[in-house]
């Protein structure tokens, strides 16, 4: 497509481990981060307190996987789906208690999955709200011991990022390069014999519609565009000298040295993550880190393996439920309203049903958010599990050998997807 | 003239920007929580919060984000703070480094989009600063105050902000809350004197501000490290002090670039007596290469070694000598003509002077 596809490859900051190199001077004493700070962290026990009760630890396999957040007193859970590797998921109490765990359901856009379990006495999180813990505020995240496991500050507030699509050797290609300084989607270079340049497309128009999506600045034009594939024709509407126009553009192919190489990822949808060094010093990074639909960022540093736990303000109060270590300045957390408008849609789908009836169960829920009014994020949630519950369906019908069996005695939904 | 008045009145002062009011002239005085190396208690803590939670509110408004073309034409994104009612910005050199007077895009916090202009920049240090052309909403922009980074200490709660992997829609700044490490770290082989703090920063933070508890200016974020030998990766994290700013204020404001010359990747021949070149720096395309050396200025534009050059920049050139004179005249990252004899024909190069850093 054009240069500025490579934007976060090309984010600015100096990275030099050369600057470190040998020997010490006069003035190169580094104390440790305040945050990782036993005596600090010490701070946050009575904060966290009452929210650990909700937190369990989750072993695949007797290794430890993620924590999970307890959410209803029946035995519901909620944990970070991507780390739940192939094989016999069990859960641990704070008291010692093992139980055996099955996975109900998963959100693949939030990274959650659901897991029941026969334990009793078990404590559901109550959910507050990200306004009860505003930016600049300190959080904790409550683990299995007295102290968090990690403790930082809201460094955003809620917020919906656009979905990340990374340039392939498929992607599309129009070739162009947008005036930076300038409001909108400005065109300000035509690369020569380009996509663009046959379809006509000039220096100064001005992109204002890619088939159906409006386009008000560079960032959701390249967006828009990496959705499509060489070879593929879209209708474009600018404007040129204050008038509009329409022209169609065969999109061609994107030169190889602007598609960022491919991470390999360790599964759950790590290699959808560009490879980003800088972002990988200082602490180990989720594996799936990217495409939430809503979020919070905060600066604590939390452990892979430590994703799935609420989060918690100074009142102790659930302001979100941490999903993801992303990045070297952030961590990322589904936000405590999102998360307890999820709850009754993850929950639709109940252990005991065979896939036509949590098809049903999974169409009752989006007709409870639509009459609800919910969030658009929710309703496209509810809309999500429909079109998963339908699709375990099929997939179930299609299994010759198949004559009716309960789900629970099948691999859940995204194990059954990774052994086909 | 506004500008360089502005330039007057802040030597005139010494410290801080008189025009008008900092966007945290009604902020009280930090809580006595946060004077001691760390809080002891909840009620600490939430002393603190509240008190960085008003910062956050008045600081996220002057966090820009700058995007900008260097000078192979990718486009690339930094931070920005500003630092006046008429739009000035600091951030660091290596962000806008490039041409001085080109226009870079200035991002706000709400996504609404400015144009602003590249002023002076130092290589070295990697200060820089830009100015906002286009006319403010209100008439004024909302503005930082200055602090002297002299005064800063270790253990000094600080607060940063920026866009860190670049400006994402529907996000605002990010903000991150830490404390000094070193203030006044020297990293043994740069050189250089940074503001060491144990607030994350990555790619797209260059440049974003650094903010001690009374919501002043004290660094600009510069770079990130990873050498276990000094410690934890994650506190790694460099700001160039703003004490570096003020010295260099004038400087900067007259679109200066400092701590580096003008490059042009020739060498002499020895046996001529005229300019003839005897060998013509190739590009380096790998990553590690010093920045001088990507560009080879001389050899992009055409020249090679054996081109004999008569007219630099308009003027006769008759030695070696008298070209690299009028060389250090240049201006880096400025475009000039230079002919030049191969064989019997006079040919003309567009060269885009390239900057070398300074020893």
């Amino acid at each position: 497509m054009f240069k500025r596809s490579f934007f976060s490859a090309l984010t600015i900051l100096a990275a030099s481990a050369s600057v470190f190199a040998q020997g010490k001077g006069p003035n190169d004493r580094m104390p440790g981060p305040t945050f990782a700070n036993t005596a600090f962290q010490g701070l946050f026990k009575p904060v966290v307190e009452a929210a650990a009760k909700s937190v369990v630890r989750v072993q695949v396999d007797g290794k430890d996987a993620a924590l999970a957040t307890v959410v209803t007193s029946d035995g519901y859970l909620l944990t970070k789906a991507s780390e739940l590797k192939v094989g016999k998921v069990t859960i641990k109490t704070r008291d010692g208690r093992d139980f055996d765990a099955t996975v109900t359901a998963t959100s693949d856009a939030y990274d959650l999955a659901v897991l029941k379990t026969d334990g009793s006495g078990l404590t559901p999180i109550k959910w507050a709200s990200t306004s009860d813990a505003p930016v600049g505020n300190w959080i904790a995240v409550p683990g299995m011991a007295s102290e968090p496991v990690a403790v930082g500050v809201m460094s955003t507030k809620p917020w919906n990022p656009l979905e990340q699509r990374i340039p392939n050797a498929q992607s599309g290609f129009l070739g162009i390069q947008l005036d930076i300084a300038a409001e909108g989607a400005v065109i300000d270079k035509v690369t020569p014999g380009g996509a663009a340049e046959q379809a006509g497309i000039k220096p100064k128009d001005v992109i204002r519609l890619v088939d159906t999506q409006e386009i008000d600045d560079s960032e959701i034009l390249i967006y828009t565009l990496l959705g499509y594939k060489a070879g593929e024709s879209v209708k474009i509407v600018l404007e040129r000298d204050g008038k509009r126009m329409e022209i169609t553009a065969v999109l061609g192919k994107r030169p190889s040295e602007l598609i960022p190489p491919q991470r390999m990822g360790g599964g759950g949808g790590g290699g959808r993550a560009r490879g980003d060094m800088q972002n990988s010093w200082g602490s180990k990074l989720s594996d799936r880190r990217t495409g939430l639909p809503r979020l919070f960022q905060t600066d604590a540093v939390i452990k892979p393996a430590d994703c799935g736990a609420p989060v918690v303000n100074l009142d102790g109060q659930a302001v979100g439920l941490i999903i993801a270590r992303a990045g070297r300045t952030e961590s990322h957390a589904i936000p405590a309203e999102t998360a307890k408008e999820l709850v009754p849609v993850l929950l639709a789908t109940r252990v005991r049903s065979n896939p036509s009836e949590r098809v049903d169960q999974a169409r009752e829920a989006l007709k409870k958010v639509e009459a609800a009014k919910a969030s658009s994020e929710i309703l496209a949630e509810a809309r999500r599990q429909v079109q998963s519950a339908l699709g375990d369906e099929k997939w179930w019908k299609d299994q010759k050998w198949w004559k009716g069996h309960p789900i629970e005695r099948a691999p859940a939904p995204h194990l059954a997807a990774a052994k086909k | 003239m506004r500008i360089r008045l502005f330039a007057i009145l802040w030597v005139a002062t010494g410290a801080g920007v008189v025009l008008a009011d900092p966007v945290t002239k009604a902020l009280p005085a930090p809580p006595a929580a946060a004077t001691k190396t760390l809080p002891t208690s909840v009620d600490e803590l939430k002393s603190i919060q509240k008190h960085v939670h008003d910062l956050s509110d008045r600081l996220i408004p002057v966090t820009v984000c700058l995007q900008v073309s260097t000078w192979r034409g990718e486009q690339a994104s930094g931070s920005g703070v500003i630092v006046s009612e008429d739009g000035l910005i600091l951030t660091a050199g290596h962000v806008i480094e490039g041409k001085v007077g080109r226009q870079i895009g200035v991002v706000m916090p709400d996504g609404k989009r400015y144009k602003a202009t590249v002023l002076g920049f130092d290589k070295k240090i990697d200060s820089g600063m830009a100015k906002i052309i286009d006319p403010a909403p209100g008439g004024k922009w909302p503005y930082a105050d200055i602090a002297p980074s002299s005064e800063l200490k270790e253990g000094q709660w600080v607060l940063a902000t920026g866009h860190p992997g670049g400006y994402k829609r529907n996000r605002p700044p990010v903000v991150r809350v830490g404390r000094i490490g070193n203030p006044r770290f020297e990293p043994p082989r740069e050189g250089g004197e940074f503001v060491q703090i144990d607030c994350t920063l990555v790619g797209g933070d260059s440049g974003g501000p650094l903010f001690d508890l009374r919501g002043r200016v004290v660094g600009i974020h510069s770079r990130i490290g990873n050498d276990p030998r000094i410690g934890a990766s994650i506190a790694q994290n460099m700001d160039v002090p703003s004490d570096r700013y003020k010295e260099a204020w004038d400087k900067l404001v007259a679109g200066e670039i400092m701590g580096a010359s003008p490059y042009l990747g020739v060498r002499m021949d020895e046996k001529a007596d005229n300019c003839k070149l005897g060998g013509v720096t190739e590009p380096r395309n790998d990553e590690n290469a010093p920045e001088h050396l990507k560009m080879a200025p001389a050899y992009r534009a055409g020249l090679r070694t054996g081109d004999i050059i008569v007219r630099f920049d308009g003027h006769e050139v008759g030695s070696y000598d008298e070209m690299v004179k009028l060389l250090k005249e240049k201006k880096p990252f400025e475009d000039i003509k230079i002919e030049a004899k191969r064989g019997d024909e006079v040919k003309e190069f567009k060269v885009m002077i390239g900057l070398r850093s300074d020893e």
